[in-house]
């Protein structure tokens, strides 16, 4: 790898797997095993995390194998030698929409959470503003940097979510897991769909393929990506279930949250251990938006290409925050958040596969210098 | 870039002269170390706070300040619910409540036994500001007066409470420290459970003891020390503690090291599950006023022999009061049922210790296995034959 | 020669023959400044005669009294008329025979002489000739060579740069003895003149950052460059940027390990700081020692400073923090001991910290101001008399005096002085977050801090290389500093042209 040329318009291998995973653990961990929690009986919302998990890889080698095909491209580029520019238009502005809504939606949950566990007072506005001019900041630089954060970035909150479940090993009664095998399989599917909605976002790979500099090992690097999340996911689940029991899962809000609340801290440095995970919360949360945004504007300067960077961030940064501020309490958010997978699901996952498919038999190849 | 940078630092300063909406000093605050509810007149709640003096708690550590001033002071609130009572509270106080450092919430039996432990819990469970690491005890009548107990040795009661009852690892007969965080687990479950006791002699406070509630969140009544005990191997929650047992008309002391427990059940007749509960126990001699020779294999045998009656007999006398008297399951049989014969559990699980109460039939064997380990560093202090 | 032929078509001045009218014009080029000397001699007594003309200050009277004068005087035959000689061969006995100085110079360029007297050297005009010899006779009265005020070891070389830049290309050679050490140097200054030079070696160093500081390099226009700062602030990537992208230093030992490492160095004549790029926020944290010392004292050293630079910039915000908005955070009897102790504090924490914070930066900044003996006293009585006076005043809780101290430390505690000074810059913007936001405040300054390091740049380097971008095989130098048998290569993010620095241990060949 090399660091000079390096410069901001490549992408290594390093940065595309931490900036999938990134990408994807994100609002959803939190709420993840509640959902579970509920729709499957004991813990066996293992069972449909797998599932999902599968599913995500799935789609992640293909829309991988779509990066391989088509090397040095973004997606725009892609359908443009796949189908026409009419067509590679709709996709974009698709994209734009969903990737923007993503980020009012990200940026409102964080609000949520911070004000129910940070404040008391302080206004949803204002958290609101300052995270996204934070997250403005983040986006008015170039993109290779924003991947590069995640470097930064992940270790840490990686870090503090296995302190906080090593923490918790004294607490866990792995009696709690059982019985296991207790859920008709139809639940399990269910969970399934919860599972895939938090695999969600790692699609906007697509749009960074034209910097990434090893085609060849992006497969390997989003698979990578993947599997942090997942295997995050089935141990959160685990020691949700195995120290509050398949109930209290169910009852509580955000029981990875809770988990961080029980802590105690050993020699009693400090308390209240959520307020520390909560601040790294923010972090992951701040590269799932940026990136959003970020892909929001690639789309958008695909489509327009005369307009500059930072004209977009000034302009779309108060409809992020006027979008932000629509829905009126955590349940509407809840259906926002359904509807933004839905889409996601329909455009990150669904689009793609399409392409594939087309292209296969096309036969349509990427020129690039990959091999 | 220029522009943003600027517009970011203009509303960090505007920011920082008109806002800071949560900001609130810490002297400003008044820390609620400790809550007692207990039951007011007309079916409301009457809610005390323990707060803590900051300055009268550094006068008695650091020297200076007002020694003489309680460190503590505790106000009673009433009303229908408690957040209103709580909230009421903040009139007459120039320090708002603040509830992050509450480490122990009483509860009066009186509202225990009318069911509303649940009414009690919600806003503390709810509420952000609470953790669910702070301990639940039920008193053994009125809740707000343990918090006006004298301690010698610290200066707040609550911290007095809050210490003593950490002491399960040193005694049997306390229930180990029961959290919010399972409260709240054993309100959304449907089976019977224990809560430390908490009563108050003269200027001393007891935790010995549990209180038991039905799987209808009722209590039922109290555990004493002894029955607690038993219930507490009946869990497998013993860590350590002693048993008096008589050798030749002699005290001798057994000191438990450590006790394990395993269920089996027999459930070929679901309606009428049978139980065996394993109890292994292992400990030494703590104190010893007879003169028999300890090397002597006999003598351990005896004193295995005596410790595993005394177990036996304890368990028995709380599994008789849990299964007749209280009708309830707080030793945990139906958590063993769900997790291991899950599918039988969700026929008789509305039987169990509500409805048919199939709980009170059952037939439970307990297997008790003691073994002395060693006997402390000395063989004895009497000469022999004396 | 006539006057008007003595100028050519460029305009350029050449020496004339007359030996009295060179006089008459380095005199008026001058404006007969009272530190010129102008002697002349007759050669070996004889009739030819030249003269010496040097400023008194720059020059080194003792070879010139006792190598040039002298030998002259005692030239012989030369210095007959009726030797035989051409003039031109006199002039090439006098400098190849007659005077024993190593440096010396034909020119006959007026730019070129006066240009040389002004470094100090001698000029010597001989009747009839129509070129001068220049002397190197430069004495600068120059320091001795001490260790480094600012960067003192405990173990390590005791040697540091000085003003003298012959000096400091000495020390560099001293310890790489290498062929391929280039020194390339620039004059920089319209009117200053002074020497820059570039250090590289040749071989190692990518080639792109020799082009890219050269291109840089060559952009600089200015009057005078009294100290390096000028040159890394006219060369630095982002002007905006609170960090140094330029590391200074005084230690030829570090500078010559930067450049072992691929890195290239800028000095300055006039100034002991030498500039090493290109930099990255690691670099700011290391110090030689930390190679000096055993592997393990090393890295766990390392590890404390990494502790130091996030006190350095978070704790007094993080106390502001949960003294102000999160107390739940605080063990209760700390809590308790701090509300206590803040019962008659009339200030917020934050005006409370910032008061505190800024009466150190006085007290430091007084410190430096004050006559040495007295600046020392004043720092630490200041500090106790004013942190006391402030409690007992009840103006400040002791906490935040405990805090304050335990920053200061820290902030110090960083290698690069200037790395220092910018924590302490951004320690304010987190006190001001924290003050607004709380916990959450201090994040979000955090973010931006981490999206700022990841931005910049140093030389078309990422900052904040070799974690983002990623070098795993860096990273045995990173925070842990490995045994120096397992550094047997020289970092990857430097894309040297030669990776290996060492063997592994038992494959010596």
């Amino acid at each position: 790898m090399k660091s000079f040329e390096y410069g901001d318009r490549e992408i290594g291998t390093a940065e595309v797997f931490f900036g999938v995973s990134n990408m994807v653990i994100g609002f959803w961990i939190l709420t993840l095993p509640r959902s579970l929690a509920t729709i499957t009986n004991s813990s066996d919302g293992w069972m449909s995390i797998v599932l999902g998990g599968g599913a995500s890889l799935a789609i992640g080698w293909l829309i991988a194998s779509l990066c391989k095909r088509f090397p040095k491209m973004g997606l725009m580029e892609m359908t443009k030698s796949v189908a026409n520019r009419a067509t590679a238009n709709v996709v974009a502005m698709l994209f734009a929409c969903y990737t923007f809504l993503f980020v009012s939606y990200e940026t409102r949950g964080l609000a949520n959470i911070a004000k129910l566990y940070l404040f008391d007072r302080t206004p949803e506005e204002a958290i609101c503003l300052f995270f996204l001019l934070v997250v403005a900041y983040g986006v008015a630089g170039s993109s290779a940097a924003l991947l590069r954060l995640n470097l930064v970035f992940l270790p840490i909150v990686l870090l503090i979510l296995l302190l906080v479940l090593a923490m918790n090993i004294p607490f866990l009664n792995l009696n709690n897991l059982k019985p296991m095998f207790v859920t008709d399989w139809k639940d399990l599917l269910k969970g399934t769909k919860d599972t895939v909605f938090s695999f969600l976002g790692f699609e906007v790979i697509l749009f960074y393929n034209a910097w990434i500099n090893r085609p060849q090992k992006v497969r390997r690097a989003v698979l990578g990506g993947l599997t942090i999340p997942f295997t995050l996911y089935l141990l959160v689940f685990f020691f949700v279930i195995g120290i509050f029991g398949s109930e209290v899962t169910k009852n509580t809000l955000y029981p990875t949250a809770e988990l961080a609340k029980q802590v105690e801290i050993p020699g009693g440095f400090f308390e209240r251990f959520e307020s520390i995970f909560f601040t790294i919360w923010t972090i992951t949360l701040f590269s799932t938006t940026a990136m959003a945004f970020d892909v929001t504007i690639i789309a958008l300067r695909s489509l327009f290409p005369k307009t500059k960077r930072i004209t977009w961030v000034i302009a779309l940064c108060p409809i992020a925050y006027l979008a932000a501020m629509q829905p009126q309490s955590v349940t509407e958010l809840d259906i926002l958040g359904k509807w933004i997978s839905y889409a996601a699901i329909a455009i990150g996952w669904g689009i793609p596969s399409l392409l594939l498919g087309a292209a296969m038999m096309r036969g349509v190849r990427g020129n690039g210098c990959a091999s | 870039m220029g522009a943003l940078r600027r517009g970011i630092a203009a509303l960090t300063v505007l920011t920082v002269i008109s806002g800071c909406w949560d900001r609130l000093e810490i002297e400003d605050r008044g820390f609620v170390v400790g809550s007692a509810i207990d039951q007011g007149e007309n079916g409301t709640f009457e809610l005390t706070f323990q707060l803590v003096v900051p300055s009268a708690m550094q006068g008695t550590s650091a020297g200076g300040g007002h020694p003489s001033a309680m460190a503590y002071q505790n106000i009673t609130s009433s009303g229908a619910t408690l957040f209103k009572a709580a909230r009421k509270m903040s009139n007459e106080t120039s320090r708002s409540p603040y509830m992050e450092h509450n480490k122990i919430i009483i509860i009066s039996e009186a509202l225990a036994r009318a069911g509303k432990i649940q009414e009690v819990l919600d806003v503390f469970i709810r509420d952000h500001e609470m953790r669910r690491a702070a301990k639940v005890m039920i008193s053994a009548g009125q809740a707000k007066k343990l918090l006006n107990v004298k301690p010698d040795i610290e200066t707040l009661p609550v911290q007095y409470i809050n210490s003593t009852s950490e002491n399960p690892q040193k005694s049997e007969s306390i229930v180990p420290p029961t959290t919010m965080g399972r409260v709240h687990r054993f309100l959304l479950e449907t089976h019977s459970f224990a809560i430390p006791r908490i009563a108050q002699t003269d200027n001393k406070i007891s935790l010995s003891g549990a209180a038991v509630f039905g799987s209808d969140n009722r209590m039922r009544g109290f555990l004493n020390g002894e029955e607690t005990t038993g219930k507490n191997f009946f869990s497998g929650r013993v860590k350590a503690g002693a048993l008096e047992i008589e050798l030749d008309g002699k005290a001798v002391v057994y000191e438990i090291k450590g006790a394990d427990r395993t269920i089996r059940a027999n459930v070929s007749d679901p309606r009428k599950p049978e139980f065996t509960v394993n109890v292994n126990v292992e400990g030494n001699v703590g104190e010893w006023h007879t003169d028999a020779d300890l090397l002597d294999p006999k003598v351990v045998w005896a004193i295995e022999n005596r410790v595993r009656e005394k177990i036996q007999t304890m368990m028995y006398s709380v599994l008789e009061k849990l299964q007749k008297q209280y009708k309830a399951d707080a030793i945990g049989l139906s958590d063993y049922l769900n997790e291991n014969h899950y599918r039988i559990w969700q026929k008789i699980k509305d039987d169990w210790d509500h409805g048919e109460n199939l709980f009170s039939k059952c037939r439970v064997i307990v297997r008790v296995n003691a073994k002395l380990r060693i006997f402390g560093t000395i063989e004895r202090v009497q000469r022999k034959g004396d | 020669m006539s006057e008007t032929a003595s100028e050519d078509k460029r305009g350029e001045n050449y020496v004339f023959s007359d030996m009295q009218e060179n006089i008459g014009h380095i005199r008026r080029m001058l404006g007969d400044p009272a530190d010129l000397v102008i002697r002349i001699i007759s050669i070996g007594g004889g009739e030819r005669s030249c003269a010496l003309v040097f400023l008194s200050g720059l020059s080194d009277k003792a070879v010139i009294d006792e190598q040039i004068v002298r030998q002259i005087l005692k030239a012989g035959r030369i210095g007959q008329e009726d030797s035989g000689l051409e003039i031109s061969e006199v002039l090439g006995g006098l400098r190849n025979e007659t005077m024993s100085v190593s440096q010396v110079l034909e020119v006959n360029l007026w730019s070129d002489v006066i240009k040389a007297v002004l470094y100090g050297d001698t000029a010597m005009f001989l009747e009839g000739a129509d070129d001068a010899l220049l002397v190197g006779t430069q004495n600068w009265k120059e320091r001795s060579i001490e260790e480094p005020p600012t960067e003192a070891l405990v173990r390590g070389p005791r040697e540091g740069f000085t003003e003298k830049i012959e000096t400091n290309v000495g020390l560099i050679r001293r310890g790489i003895r290498d062929m391929n050490l280039r020194f390339v140097s620039y004059t920089i200054g319209r009117r200053s003149r002074k020497t820059l030079i570039l250090t590289y070696i040749q071989g190692i160093i990518h080639p792109g950052i020799v082009e890219e500081a050269r291109r840089r390099l060559d952009t600089i226009d200015i009057d005078d460059a009294p100290e390096s700062g000028f040159i890394e602030q006219w060369i630095e990537d982002s002007f905006l940027s609170p960090f140094p992208q330029l590391l200074h230093t005084e230690r030829p030992d570090k500078v010559r390990a930067a450049l072992l490492q691929g890195k290239a160095v800028i000095m300055l004549e006039g100034t002991p700081f030498a500039l090493i790029l290109p930099t990255t926020f690691v670099a700011l944290i290391q110090s030689p020692e930390d190679y000096y010392e055993r592997w393990m004292i090393g890295s766990l050293i390392r590890l404390l400073r990494y502790f130091a630079v996030f006190i350095a910039l978070f704790l007094p915000s993080v106390y502001i923090a949960l003294v102000s908005f999160h107390p739940g955070m605080i063990p209760f009897k700390l809590a308790f001991s701090i509300a206590a102790a803040r019962e008659g504090v009339p200030f917020p924490a934050v005006i409370e910290a910032l008061l505190m914070e800024g009466t150190l930066e006085l007290l430091r900044e007084a410190g430096i101001r004050l006559p040495k003996p007295i600046g020392q006293t004043i720092g630490i009585v200041g500090g106790l008399v004013i942190g006391e006076a402030a409690v007992q005043a009840g103006v400040v809780s002791p906490i935040m005096v405990i805090v304050v101290a335990i920053t200061a430390i820290s902030s110090f505690a960083i290698p690069s002085y200037s790395a220092g000074i910018s924590f302490r810059m951004l320690r304010f913007a987190t006190m001001l977050a924290a003050a607004a936001l709380g916990l959450f405040g201090i994040i979000l300054t955090f973010i931006m801090i981490s999206i700022h390091l990841v931005r910049l740049k140093s030389f078309g380097m990422p900052y904040s290389t070799p974690v983002a971008p990623m070098f795993t095989s860096d990273w045995r130098d990173l925070v842990v500093r490995s045994p120096v048998t397992f550094l047997t290569r020289r970092p990857q993010f430097m894309q040297t042209k030669n990776a290996n620095r060492a063997s592994k241990r038992g494959k010596r060949t």
